[in-house]
């Protein structure tokens, strides 16, 4: 137990100490959370087990299993929706998931993050589809996921392709992710092209942990974004079950954020048996907190 | 709708939805206030102290990294035991076993917690093993409160340390055995020492081996080893054991779990205790039937097997680490702890039937005999609740197990014809366990009455239905059959209900058609609980004297102990078919209750046993092991 806190805190570090650069990177909706537990955890969830991690490493989508649906409130009526399932599939997994933004945006080219939670002149919007497939070799749970993105910002709209690729592997007690996100070709703006926000990320996720009538379990993520900027975070769950199946959980999360990101995040989850409400709260850089709400059934 | 009304409506859809998946606490009508009203036996009671003074010690390996007991303070030291070819784990948990507990398999120490009588001796020796468990939450010291009683009545107790094949694996029962059998092999070395405190101290013709959940398993598997050249596994493993193991008990047994050469293993010549409480939030069936139903005696010598149904027992407090943690110490979570007796009830329970087990198979205490045959005659010794029974002794002779062949109307032998009249139902079908799809590996037959008739006149009845097992005359010469013998069977009420008869057909249309119409405005009545069961059981002579008594005159008579295991209804449902666990009752019925109800009645000339369904309007019972026996006559008084 003490290796997994002691790398989180070391990532940690590390993200701090190389802060965080942007660099222009379309389309937005790329860059956002994919879960809402996920999301009260720092957003860190490269070793998770449910089936929004499709938005994080799809090589967990191998013992992933579940549907959910989400969505996350910014401010200036702009609106995240997700939806996802995985599902056992010929000795894997395979995973479907989709994601709608609706926001407003300058007439920039790109939407930069920091545009999320405005009320801006141009109406936009952004779609991510996707589906992938895992399954272990050699001890090893290997994925990848297909993307189809697309940004509409005004009259100007992209769409474009792009591909995750992931590795896991159960570690200590947690699971060990690695994965490379949005490999693809750059979209077109009105000014030129505008890279996908490729990201490589590795993280843990804990198993959980029995403390007195508790159970604890945490997760952490260190990733590179293009444009090498440096963002990390940790998380950690705190959950009580009173009855078989019915459980619930208090969670936080701090990060070093990238752009448009606020360092907190908070949340909460209630289960019953195969149900689960969730909720989080992200910080936001300069602008209100971001509010998500999502159902999952197992 | 306002906010608050909201609020309120969610806060109560919310309660409902989770206060309507817990189960209230449903406990069977508690009889034993009436059952065990009485105390026949007038001998000491098995479950109190005896007359020694209680001496303990450890021995063991003395290097036990995680074992202060077994590393400093051991009396005296063991030599590690290769139990490799029966314990299987993949290299990772070889690895992370060696981590945990600094040994291998192949260096598997005998440790073990002796309580002892103070005196010379030689004494009984018992080897108890715990079961599955925590690793790291040692279950060997939860013997103690019966090291204690049994020292002080004479016996020497060894709770041996199984701890290091404790957590994940699956593939380690063997070894659970072989290691006990072992234990015994050590304490031969003990006993030929001079020096070592046990020198000359233990009676080597009287060994019981004890075991608990996986232990109880273990104790079927030492049982075979013990008599085996070679483990059926790996023939190039020779056994050399011997022991004259007279005593097992199985405390909540596994069954089945290990199978040598893939077999249910057959189990001879040994005196039997199983026990096993309704409420086990871990072996949630009475598995132990199993080898009580496989124990065959073959050798003449006086053996018996007895099985004990405790209801609202569970898995863990006859072991006091367990306690009521029978899914780990969340089980509060999974499982309805609020219909548990106490720990102290239970292990009471286990102090007074485990000792007097003991008593007259190890002791040779013949007075302890009859509270095997009926719970009755010990009423005062055992915690009020209510307990369904098994026995069979070595003089029972099988006339119908229902396993022989797909014919109903033949019994199990030669000589023996069976016949129903007016049954509404007659099958013969696999006994259940509560588990979906397992099974007790033994055949009964169902019975099934209802003597009212359909139709208007809810009064009308008809003959009362019966079944008879005709028994020939070279049969009844052959088993000599007298006075002395007994009738046996075994046999529980179930909560099925057959409709009632239809009525001998009315000619006139009118009368027809009134028939049909009462049919429909009368469904068949529910089963009631508040109806009491019996039936009555008639013998039959050459010379057609008959001679009746209620059922209910040789032991309890009751429909099925409604069980609850779990918290939330619908896991419970999903786990198990029923909501009990159908466990038959053994009757002993001596022939001289029968000869003083009918003064003329010869048993030595009995031509049939016939049950008579006349005293219940209707109901359904399940029936297996019919039989005769001449028993040793210590089994028979006192009756209350």
């Amino acid at each position: 137990m003490h290796h997994r806190w002691l790398i989180s805190a070391l990532l940690a570090a590390t993200a701090a100490a190389a802060g965080a650069q942007e660099y222009p990177l379309a389309p937005l909706i790329a860059r956002l959370p994919g879960g809402t537990r996920a999301l009260a955890m720092a957003n860190a969830d490269a070793g998770g087990r449910e089936d929004d991690v499709i938005f994080y490493n799809p090589a967990q989508l191998a013992v992933a299993r579940g549907t959910s649906a989400s969505a996350e409130f910014y401010t200036g009526a702009n609106l995240l929706a997700t939806l996802s399932t995985a599902m056992s599939v010929g000795g894997g997994g395979l995973g479907i998931g989709v994601q709608s933004l609706t926001f407003s945006s300058d007439a920039a080219p790109f939407a930069n993050p920091d545009a999320l939670g405005t009320s801006s002149l141009l109406p936009a919007s952004g779609l991510l589809l996707t589906a992938g497939y895992a399954r272990s070799v050699f001890g090893l749970r290997v994925g990848a996921a297909a993307k189809l993105l697309q940004q509409e910002i005004g009259a100007a709209r992209d769409t474009r392709a792009a591909l995750d690729l992931g590795l896991a592997r159960d570690l200590w007690r947690g699971t060990a992710g690695l994965s490379v996100q949005n490999i693809g070709p750059a979209f077109r703006t009105v000014t030129g092209r505008v890279s996908q926000p490729e990201r490589a990320n590795l993280g843990f996720s804990s198993g959980r942990y029995e403390a007195g009538p508790f159970d604890l379990s945490g997760a952490a993520t260190a990733s590179v974004l293009r444009g090498r900027s440096f963002v990390a975070g940790a998380g950690g769950e705190m959950s009580y079950s009173w009855l078989e199946g019915y459980a619930i959980a208090a969670r936080a999360g701090v990060r070093r954020a990238a752009e448009g990101e606020g360092p907190w995040t908070a949340g909460f989850g209630i289960s019953a048996d195969r149900f689960s409400l969730d909720y989080a709260f992200e910080t936001r850089d300069n602008r209100p907190g971001a509010h998500r709400i999502g159902v999952r059934i197992r | 709708m306002s906010r608050a009304a909201w609020v309120g409506a969610l806060a109560a859809l919310g309660t409902a939805a989770l206060s309507g998946c817990t189960q209230s606490l449903k406990l069977s009508p508690d009889d034993s206030p009436t059952v065990l009203a009485h105390q026949a036996i007038t001998a000491p009671d098995p479950g109190e102290p005896g007359p020694y003074r209680v001496r303990y010690l450890t021995y063991g390996s003395g290097t036990d990294k995680r074992r202060a007991a077994f590393r400093d303070s051991v009396a005296f030291r063991t030599k590690a035991v290769d139990a490799s070819p029966f314990v299987k784990m993949s290299p990772e948990q070889a690895r992370d076993r060696k981590d945990t507990w600094g040994f291998d398999i192949k260096h598997s120490p005998l440790n073990g917690r002796v309580w002892y009588p103070d005196g010379p001796g030689p004494f009984p020796l018992v080897v108890i093993a715990h079961g599955n468990h925590d690793p790291t939450d040692y279950s060997d010291p939860g013997y103690q409160y019966l090291g204690e009683l049994l020292a002080s009545r004479g016996f020497i107790l060894v709770s041996i340390d199984e701890n290091y094949i404790n957590g994940s694996l699956r593939g380690e029962n063997a070894g659970r055995a072989w290691i006990m059998l072992e234990h015994l092999a050590a304490w031969k070395a003990f006993t030929d020492s001079a020096g070592n405190p046990f020198f000359h101290k233990v009676d080597w013709s009287e060994i019981g081996i004890m075991g608990h959940s996986r232990g109880g398993g273990a104790v079927s598997h030492a049982v075979q080893f013990n008599r085996l050249a070679r483990f059926p596994d790996d023939a190039n493993v020779t056994f050399d054991f011997h022991f004259n193991i007279r005593a097992v008990v199985a405390i909540a047994p596994v069954d089945g779990q290990y199978k040598p050469a893939g077999q249910f293993e057959p189990i001879e010549n040994v005196n039997f205790l199983v026990i096993h409480g309704s409420h086990d939030g871990d072996v949630s069936e009475f598995m132990g039937l199993r080898p009580y139903e496989r124990l065959r005696f073959t050798d003449g010598q006086p053996w018996f097997k007895s099985a004990w149904y405790v209801y609202r027992a569970n898995h863990g407090q006859w072991n006091t680490v367990w306690n009521n943690h029978d899914n780990g110490p969340r089980s509060g979570n999974r499982l309805d702890l609020r219909a548990l007796l106490t720990p102290a009830e239970q292990r009471q329970f286990g102090k007074v039937v485990i000792g007097g087990f003991l008593e007259a198979t190890l002791h040779h205490r013949s007075e302890y005999l009859p509270m095997f045959r009926d719970q009755r005659t010990i009423g005062h010794w055992l915690p009020k609740t209510m307990y369904i029974t098994r026995f069979q002794e070595s003089s029972f002779h099988l006339l119908a197990d229902y396993d022989e062949d797909v014919d109903v109307t033949t019994g199990s032998v030669p000589g023996v014809t069976l016949r129903g009249d007016s049954l509404a139902t007659w099958h013969e079908a696999p006994l259940p366990l509560r588990f979906k799809n397992d099974e007790q590996n033994t055949n009964a037959v169902w019975l099934g009455w209802n003597n009212r008739i359909a139709g208007a006149d809810t009064a009308a009845r008809g003959k009362p239905a019966s079944y008879t097992l005709a028994l020939s005359d070279s049969l009844v010469a052959a088993l000599h059959v007298g006075d002395t013998s007994s009738v046996m069977l075994s046999l529980a009420p179930t909560r099925a209900m057959p409709k009632p008869r239809t009525p001998a057909r009315d000619s006139s249309a009118v009368g027809a058609g009134r028939a049909r119409k009462a049919d429909r405005a009368k469904p068949p009545a529910v089963h009631d609980d508040s109806v009491p069961m019996d039936l009555t059981v008639e013998l039959v002579d050459a010379d057609g004297h008959v001679a009746r008594l209620p059922l209910s005159t040789f032991g309890p008579v009751r429909r099925p102990l409604e069980t609850h295991v779990l918290r939330r209804a619908d896991r419970e449902a999903e786990a198990f078919r029923e909501p009990y666990e159908l466990v038959l009752q053994t009757y002993p019925m001596p022939m001289t209750a029968f000869m003083k109800a009918a003064p003329g009645f010869e048993p030595a000339r009995l031509r049939a046993i016939r049950l008579v369904f006349d005293r219940t309007p209707s109901g359904t019972v399940v029936m297996d092991d019919v039989g005769l026996a001449n028993m040793n006559p210590a089994f028979l008084p006192p009756t209350p």
